[in-house]
């Protein structure tokens, strides 16, 4: 669970340096900030709760991915930040998939090897 | 915006790992029970982590400047991905049979091959988490 925190609150505390620095408007970051701290809450609350995952999480994970896909409407932020703002998105896409647990393993196939 | 990105990532899977270890009720509709649940998480992470990964070398081969190709070019997460790779490779064909067989009897054994494919992929998942910081 500490690990879990540490990366939790380096995110968060991260945010404010990453958002002005690259000028994206700050009622966008507040928004990602907020729901940013009630991801924390959840998860936290999930944890005390035993670990499972519960509707509440996946609904502030859907919150979250819906704050970053936002920010990529501005148009006026730099296209490279929208693209890193895009691939976090996704990755967020994909744990609440993870942690739907929407996907069969067995249907998954094996990739190519690693170059 | 690497950093942000990098711990985002560590996040995520950090995320994935919790939920390999603490799996509960209500179990996903493709495990029949706890078990079955903690092993596919697994090897769901790692398919996530391993194509994201390819993904991203690819980005970085068609455009170097990209703030994330430091971080593909790491020669620690390089051998990370490699190592999760060899293991899905194992596990992942092992995991269809081993859920096919448990339709049939509850009680089939995880085989070991599954089980130590597992554990290497939960191992280097844990190990992302440092090296993707």
């Amino acid at each position: 669970m500490s690990l879990l925190l540490q990366i939790l609150l380096g995110v968060v505390g991260t945010l404010p340096s990453f958002l002005s620095s690259e000028g994206v408007i700050s009622s966008a970051y507040s928004n990602l900030f907020s729901a940013s701290i009630a991801a924390i809450a959840a998860i936290i609350a999930d944890i005390k709760g035993g670990g499972s995952a519960s509707s509440e999480t996946q609904a502030v994970l859907v919150a979250l991915q819906g704050e970053y896909a936002a920010i990529q409407q501005n148009t006026s932020a730099d296209p490279n930040v929208i693209g890193d703002i895009a691939e976090v998105s996704n990755l967020i896409g994909d744990a609440i998939s993870g942690w739907n647990g929407d996907v069969d393993p067995s249907t998954l196939p094996v990739p190519p090897e690693v170059l | 915006m690497k950093r942000i990105l990098s711990l985002t990532a560590a996040l995520l899977v950090t995320l994935c790992i919790v939920g390999c270890k603490t799996v509960t009720a209500p179990l996903p509709a493709w495990a029949p029970n706890a078990q079955v649940a903690i092993a596919g998480q697994a090897i769901d992470s790692a398919y996530s982590t391993i194509t994201g990964y390819e993904k991203d070398q690819a980005d970085c081969a068609a455009q170097p400047t990209l703030t994330k190709c430091p971080g593909v070019s790491n020669p620690a997460i390089h051998a990370a991905v490699q190592k999760m790779q060899q293991a899905y490779a194992i596990a992942q064909p092992e995991f269809k049979q081993w859920q096919a067989a448990i339709q049939a009897n509850p009680n089939a054994v995880e085989p070991a091959n599954l089980s130590a494919a597992v554990s290497t992929i939960q191992t280097v998942l844990s190990q992302w988490s440092t090296l993707a910081k």
